[in-house]
């Protein structure tokens, strides 16, 4: 069930798209490092030895996107 | 080379500035709140730019703001620019896009430019030109009319934003 | 900070002592910095930003991060000592090359995979004499094991114990080393594409990774779409080589060395919702084929009625799985805080099904210092063939393994990081852990004394992690 709900949420957040955001000037908090989807660092390489060596479960994020949108 | 370029309003307030500093020094000093720079500090009023003025010389308008890493380095080249080139052929004007004007400040002095600022906090002007990415330039030719976009930054890519320049300079219309 | 030179300003000597009055003040006339200023001879300073403003890295800057990790699990359990030192350089035409440094010691002890029992329990194994003062399960956890060699062949017996109603340990030490290096690049304005190769060294295992991914902007950069394949090789090279599923402790292993082969697929959209908002959701496919069993685990096999130890088989696992995932994860900037919260469900074809949530709360305490608190909530159900132990009699399943990170359980981290502003435009962080999981302690229907003993072999790890990041 909660499959399906992500997944219906991923695709329309696909679909439903063009009008949705910020315009390019607009991007002052997004281009924070705290804003960034990979700004852990080493940490969250720490984090998934550790849960990977002890739980059964794998995949997570990803660091595409965001960002302030330069160049 | 001292920028050559400057229009009326900001030799004012050159002359005014110590005198500013020292009063604003003093309102610290017992507590006041620290002003920010009004729209008459600035080339222009917050959110217009008015070409008609520059027309008869290029314009190289280029939008930037304190976060966008690539517009850091682009004020070299437009320091280098403005150097090469005399102030009635060319005019650079720059549009800040800070919605918070302190950022704006902290890294105009730590870049360390003579460029006039024209502060666009709402974007008005940026929705205008279209700006599509952080940074963009726009060149304008001595007739008005907008010829060159470039969007982003490259240090890589500056002999082509110079060629540019010195081809709509070299127009005399 | 600079003194703004005026130039031939005929006030120049009044404005040179207003500005010394006012060094703050003639930061906020962004306007007067556009006076004269001679250009070009002074090194360009370094925008400084509060470090929670600080921007993302840009071009023409390296970024160096070196830490370390701290991990000690409670009840004499394993403890790691983890450095990695991490470099990235941002070059300006928007590639961007890493390259990363692990180096991890390992020592204490781990479940072997036994039940406890209300009397000592020994463990003997026959184990290769070339390994014998490098290896794991020679000792119990307390120590003291002993390897005899058996005379005429290359092999010698080993042997330790464990006292009565304790969970059995065996003691280990190793090293690993692992590094990789990732190259990403933009085919045009729009398109990001990135290779990256790794390798992981340690006494016993070794893996190799190559991943290649693409993505692809749209929307005036509000939405990207990402997708990314990776594939691992790994070769398991146990000490005294590879048992066969369900072979004795006790008898000698054949095996040598044995190989898992790993893809995986990532496919990704971001989006930015709102000025102070940027969401993501990730599709994960995964498959292994290969040898996925633990080479050293073993699994009590128990009387029906006493439930006193028979016998120890070493496990058993299927030579394939596949693995899928969902993820949703969110960074929304409230006020001046900075909260990432982030959901993730996972199935695969062992069984277990697990549901993540993680959030967190990064606080700025002024321009220099933020804390950030953190939650994780992690559930996962057991894999089908899990189990704690075998009972003598009944038929021998297909799979068997009693390694908790196959179990049914829930774990809680809760934690703490500080960062703080060092050299303009660096970061020393501190953050601290504490990770439990819990779980069933008993099985209903426990045969004879196993009803009265604690079964769980779960973890509680508290980990410290420090580092250094700069840029330049």
């Amino acid at each position: 069930m909660i499959r399906k709900v992500i997944l219906a949420l991923g695709l329309t957040l696909l679909g439903g798209c063009a009008h949705v955001g910020v315009k390019p000037w607009q991007r002052d908090i997004l281009a924070r490092n705290a804003m960034a989807l990979d700004s852990e660092g080493n940490l969250s390489g720490y984090h998934d030895h550790i849960y990977f060596s002890k739980e059964g479960s794998t995949g997570g994020r990803n660091a595409s996107g965001g960002g302030c949108g330069c160049n | 080379m001292r920028p050559s370029f400057i229009p009326s309003s900001l030799h004012l307030a050159r002359v005014l500035r110590p005198f500013a500093a020292a009063v604003l020094a003093l309102s610290i000093g017992v507590g006041a709140s620290v002003a920010v720079p009004t729209s008459a500090m600035a080339v222009e009023p917050d959110g217009t730019l008015d070409l008609s003025k520059y027309r008869g010389k290029v314009v190289y308008v280029d939008f930037w703001a304190s976060w966008c890493a690539p517009c850091r380095l682009s004020f070299a080249y437009l320091n280098q620019l403005r150097a090469s080139y005399d102030s009635k052929d060319l005019v650079i004007v720059t549009v800040n896009l800070d919605r918070d004007r302190k950022a704006a400040a902290n890294f105009l002095q730590a870049v360390g430019t003579g460029l006039p600022v024209v502060y666009d906090p709402k974007g008005a002007i940026a929705t205008r030109f279209q700006v599509s990415t952080m940074p963009t330039s726009v060149v304008i030719g001595r007739d008005g009319r907008q010829r060159f976009v470039h969007h982003g930054y490259f240090d890589n890519k500056t002999s082509e934003y110079s060629q540019h320049v010195s081809a709509l300079v070299g127009e005399h219309s | 900070m600079q003194l703004i030179e005026t130039g031939a300003c005929p006030v120049r000597k009044l404005g040179r002592i207003a500005a010394g009055l006012s060094m703050l003040s003639a930061n906020l006339l962004g306007a007067s910095a556009a006076l004269a200023q001679d250009s070009g001879d002074d090194e360009p300073q370094v925008v400084v930003h509060d470090l929670m403003k600080e921007p993302a890295p840009g071009p023409n800057t390296y970024v160096y991060d070196s830490s370390i990790l701290f991990y000690k699990e409670s009840g004499s359990r394993v403890q790691a000592v983890e450095p990695v030192f991490n470099v990235q350089n941002y070059l300006t035409n928007g590639s961007i090359i890493s390259g990363n440094f692990t180096f991890d010691t390992l020592t204490g002890a781990t479940p072997n995979g036994a039940t406890p029992s209300t009397s000592d329990q020994t463990f003997n194994s026959i184990v290769r004499e070339k390994t014998t003062s490098t290896q794991v399960t020679s000792t119990g956890a307390s120590g003291g094991g002993t390897v005899t060699t058996i005379p005429g062949t290359a092999y010698a017996k080993s042997s330790y114990s464990v006292p009565a109603r304790t969970l059995p340990l065996a003691s280990f030490h190793d090293h690993r080393f692992a590094g990789n290096g990732g190259l990403s690049w933009l085919a045009n304005p729009d398109t990001r594409l990135n290779v990256g190769l790794g390798a992981s060294v340690e006494r016993d295992y070794t893996s190799f990774t190559a991943n290649f991914g693409i993505a692809r902007d749209l929307n005036q950069k509000n939405t990207t779409l990402s997708l990314s394949v990776n594939l691992e090789e790994d070769i398991s090279r146990p000490y005294n080589g590879t048992p066969a599923p369900f072979q004795e402790l006790n008898s000698q292993i054949g095996g040598g060395n044995d190989t898992k082969a790993t893809y995986g697929v990532l496919a990704g959209v971001s989006q930015t919702l709102a000025r102070f908002w940027i969401t993501q959701v990730n599709f994960n496919l995964s498959g292994s084929k290969g040898y996925q069993a633990d080479p050293y685990r073993i699994v009590s096999v128990v009387d029906p009625v006493s439930g006193a130890p028979l016998d120890y088989l070493f496990e058993s696992r299927p030579r394939s799985r596949t693995r899928e995932s969902v993820y949703w994860g969110n960074k929304l900037a409230l006020g001046p805080t900075v909260a990432d919260v982030s959901v993730r469900y996972y199935h695969d074809t062992w069984g277990i099904n697990s549901l993540t949530a993680e959030v967190s709360e990064q606080i700025p305490l002024g321009g220099s210092l933020y804390i950030k608190p953190l939650y994780r909530y992690y559930h996962q159900t057991a894999a089908n063939f899990f189990t704690y132990y075998l009972v003598n009699g009944n038929a021998l399943p297909a799979y068997a393994s009693s390694d908790s990170r196959l179990s049914r359980f829930n774990a809680n981290t809760i934690g703490g990081k500080i960062g703080v502003r060092v050299f303009k435009t660096g970061e020393f962080y501190v953050e601290g852990e504490s990770y439990r999981q819990t779980g069933a302690h008993t099985v209903a229907n426990a045969p004879g004394q196993l009803s009265g003993l604690d079964l769980f072999s779960g973890v509680h790890a508290i980990s410290v992690m420090t580092g250094l990041r700069l840029r330049m």
